[in-house]
């Protein structure tokens, strides 16, 4: 099997699945508990908010909440946000961004950003209060939005990042880009599905959103999940081992689908190639053959990505397709093939082989 | 409605039948026996005296059983009932007990009383004048009224007791599946098909039904909507086993190879092609197809009949033929299957199909691509590769072994 969604959830690292597997053997305790079996458990999930907070460089001025998803994460931020001050956001942003801002917040407060992240930020406010909420990288187009730059260009913004996609693939220096708040996920890093952590600044005032036995310093109540939590943790130790050889590799590895697919698909077009774009995240274009249809056949092979038309007309009303100003006559056909730390050329070349067969015999049916 | 322990069905269309009318009353029971079973959580009795069968249980019969019964083609009608001594005086009390149920809108009623018992030998007439005097004396605001009374009151005087029903529901009618022999189905998961599976189990016609699913050029969703549609139409059809036979390859290779323009009509000629050779195995008469004249390119005169060129001997039953657009969307709302079916799913069609499909289709073009390209191995695995389901009257769906070991021998 070949899997190329990573962007949707990676395949978790063999040490995560062990150490997952070892914390349920281990710790059985409530890590709230009062004994010193619990504190046990508890020590260790100490020890991975420590990891996390020198993996992004952060002072003691952050802390780290355990939470179910990212998508949580961000519905508890946004939840927070004083009423009446401007949010900046892209409406092309992932949906656990989109949507809370879209239900809980006043229209008038809303402002989207340009379509373009290099003209983020001038758009931005140059004085007064307002909020900066965005994907570090989307998780559709592989852009890059200069979240951490906007904190250092316009220190009077309160900035919320999502690096979902950009953890344990991108250095994220807090230190140096004091932004107010990052959602970090687990599953898109290779740890497991089910959780994530919100590294805010001590002095964000949070909301709490689940109320209970006053976990988390009353911000997040629910039993800390002791098992994933360490799977995580040895997920992070994984990635940041070896994050700049990752990257070297996959930007070389997108480099060479782009120029082998090039040569094979006459008319393959890659969606904004000429942007900064994450190495992990290719989107493309294949004009003839609607992008569902690729996607089975491909799957026939089991080789696995993502296409933009799921079923029958939904693609057409994806707003997402609509914001980025995507052609009409292109929505049905946009593949996502996004990598991870297990990528390699030989299934780089095997996707373009078997891209190109099926794109090839299909082309000329219509 | 108030529910009652004693049901008496009437059957439609028996009188035509002549010598075969215990076949076709024997037939009903059958299927109704086995609705009552899955439903009715009581035992209950079932006596059938010809034109009219009478059920009585413990357990009064609900609602919503008596819904699903009249979903039971060749059922004329329903009536809860009372029931009583074969006498006149018996007949006077039991009338008295159905007098609080009444409707209490009503404010005319009449009496009929169906005297199929000669036997019994108080007149119709006097029968119903004497029960119509005891309904006045009780409930003196009541009018009677021989033409569109608000209430009519029927006393049915059969071989062992008179019965008493003040409420009529009517079924679907016609004939009871089971008695016309069977047939093969093709569902598309549009509005039509099931339209036209549903005439046919009203004529009696026992059906399998077959989807030709064009994977991977379409998802697996549209399967999961033919399997709803399917369940919708259970009730009319009885067993009606589903064959999702994977067709894409096939499809495929049609779209390339033939005649610009013939595509839809090629892949609709390989379907029933297929189906023949489905329903010979299962020694079904034929295929029901949900052509309405004109309605698209390949239901035009001249491509139905590029069809049944290709087909020689093949027996295909076009019920909605004759009928208009909306006339089979008001069907279909009304066997609830319409609002499942205008559920967008993908269309094959649109990626391998021409944008200008032939409505005059040359039968000569079409015989001779047959000829070139009968794809009988093709069509024997796609049938071999067949997914078998089978919904049961509870709605559960079970998977039927397959065909891997059959030869289909698709030769026309």
């Amino acid at each position: 099997m070949i899997y190329f969604d990573n962007a949707a959830s990676t395949p978790c690292y063999l040490e995560a699945i062990k150490a997952t597997q070892k914390s349920m053997l281990e710790d059985s305790a409530n890590p709230s508990a009062a004994h010193a079996f619990a504190k046990l458990s508890f020590q260790k999930i100490e020890q991975t908010r420590a990891l996390i907070l020198k993996t992004l460089n952060a002072t003691s001025n952050y802390s780290v909440l355990f939470l179910s998803s990212a998508t949580e994460a961000n519905n508890q931020v946004i939840g927070s946000f004083e009423s009446g001050v401007d949010i900046f956001y892209s409406q092309a942003d992932h949906a656990s961004i989109t949507q809370p801002l879209l239900n809980c917040k006043k229209p008038e407060n809303l402002k989207p950003l340009p379509l373009n992240p290099s003209d983020c930020l001038k758009s931005l406010p140059i004085s007064g209060p307002a909020h900066l909420v965005i994907s570090h990288i989307n998780s559709q187009t592989g852009l890059i939005w200069p979240a951490f730059e906007a904190k250092l260009e316009k220190p009077h913004l309160k900035v919320h990042v999502d690096a979902s996609q950009s953890f344990g693939k991108y250095l994220i220096d807090l230190k140096k880009y004091p932004v107010d708040s990052v959602v970090l996920s687990a599953h898109k890093m290779g740890g497991p599905k089910g959780v994530a952590a919100l590294v805010v600044k001590n002095d964000f005032s949070l909301k709490t959103l689940l109320f209970g036995g006053g976990h988390e310093g009353g911000l997040r109540s629910s039993t800390l999940n002791t098992p994933l939590i360490l799977g995580f943790k040895s997920a992070i130790e994984q990635a940041t081992k070896t994050q700049n050889r990752q990257f070297e590799k996959l930007m070389s590895l997108k480099s060479h689908m782009i120029k082998s697919l090039k040569h094979t698909i006459k008319d393959v077009e890659v969606l904004f190639d000429n942007q900064t774009t994450s190495p992990y995240i290719t989107l493309l274009a294949l004009p003839k053959v609607p992008s569902d249809v690729l996607m089975r056949f491909l799957e026939q092979d089991q080789i696995y990505l993502s296409s933009s038309s799921a079923c029958s007309s939904k693609a057409q009303e994806n707003p997402l397709l609509e914001v980025l100003k995507i052609p009409k006559d292109l929505r049905k056909h946009l593949l996502r093939v996004s990598f991870s730390y297990k990528t390699n050329a030989y299934e780089v070349d095997l996707l373009c082989e078997h891209l190109t067969k099926h794109y090839d015999r299909l082309k000329g049916l219509n | 409605m108030k529910n009652y322990k004693t049901l008496i069905i009437t059957v439609d269309e028996l009188w035509l039948k002549g010598a075969n009318k215990d076949f076709f009353s024997k037939t009903l029971k059958k299927n109704l026996k086995r609705v009552l079973k899955t439903f009715h959580p009581a035992k209950f009795i079932y006596n059938d005296e010809g034109a009219k069968h009478v059920v009585s249980s413990e357990l009064e019969f609900t609602d919503e059983l008596i819904k699903r019964l009249l979903k039971t083609t060749g059922l004329n009608s329903i009536m809860p009932a009372l029931v009583t001594d074969l006498s006149l005086e018996s007949a006077k009390a039991c009338i008295v007990k159905i007098l609080p149920d009444l409707p209490v809108t009503a404010k005319s009623f009449r009496v009929t009383t169906k005297r199929t018992n000669k036997g019994f030998k108080v007149g119709s007439m006097q029968t119903s004048k004497e029960l119509g005097s005891i309904v006045l004396q009780n409930k003196p605001h009541l009018k009677v009224q021989m033409k569109n009374a608000d209430l009519e009151i029927i006393v049915s005087v059969l071989q062992k007791n008179i019965f008493i029903s003040y409420e009529r529901f009517f079924g679907v009618g016609g004939l009871p599946v089971g008695t016309a022999g069977s047939m093969v189905t093709l569902l598309s998961g549009g509005i039509d098909s099931p339209v036209a599976s549903f005439l046919m189990a009203k004529r009696g016609v026992d059906q399998s039904f077959v989807f030709f699913h064009a994977h991977p050029f379409v998802g697996d969703e549209v399967v999961e909507k033919v399997k709803r549609l399917t369940t919708k139409i259970k009730p009319y059809v009885r067993f009606c086993p589903l064959h999702i036979v994977p067709f894409g390859a096939i499809q495929q290779t049609i779209a390339e190879k033939c005649p610009e323009g013939y595509q839809t009509l090629f892949f609709k000629i390989y379907m029933l092609k297929t189906a023949n050779a489905l329903a010979r195995h299962l020694d079904a008469k034929g295929l029901i197809t949900g052509d309405a004249l004109s309605q698209v390119s390949s239901q035009t005169l001249d491509n139905i009949a590029c069809v049944d060129q290709c087909l020689p001997g093949t027996t295909i039953l076009r019920p909605l033929i004759g009928m208009n657009k909306i006339e089979i969307s008001n069907l279909a709302e009304k066997i609830g299957t319409y609002k499942i079916s205008i559920e967008p799913h993908d269309d094959a069609c649109a990626m391998l199909s021409s944008k200008h499909p032939v409505t005059k289709g040359s039968p000569e073009t079409c015989k001779q691509f047959l000829t070139e390209y009968p794809l009988n191995e093709a069509i024997n695995e796609c049938l071999q590769q067949t997914k078998r389901v089978v919904i049961n009257l509870e709605e559960k769906i079970s998977e039927l072994q397959s065909y891997t070991e059959v030869d289909f021998n698709p030769h026309l």
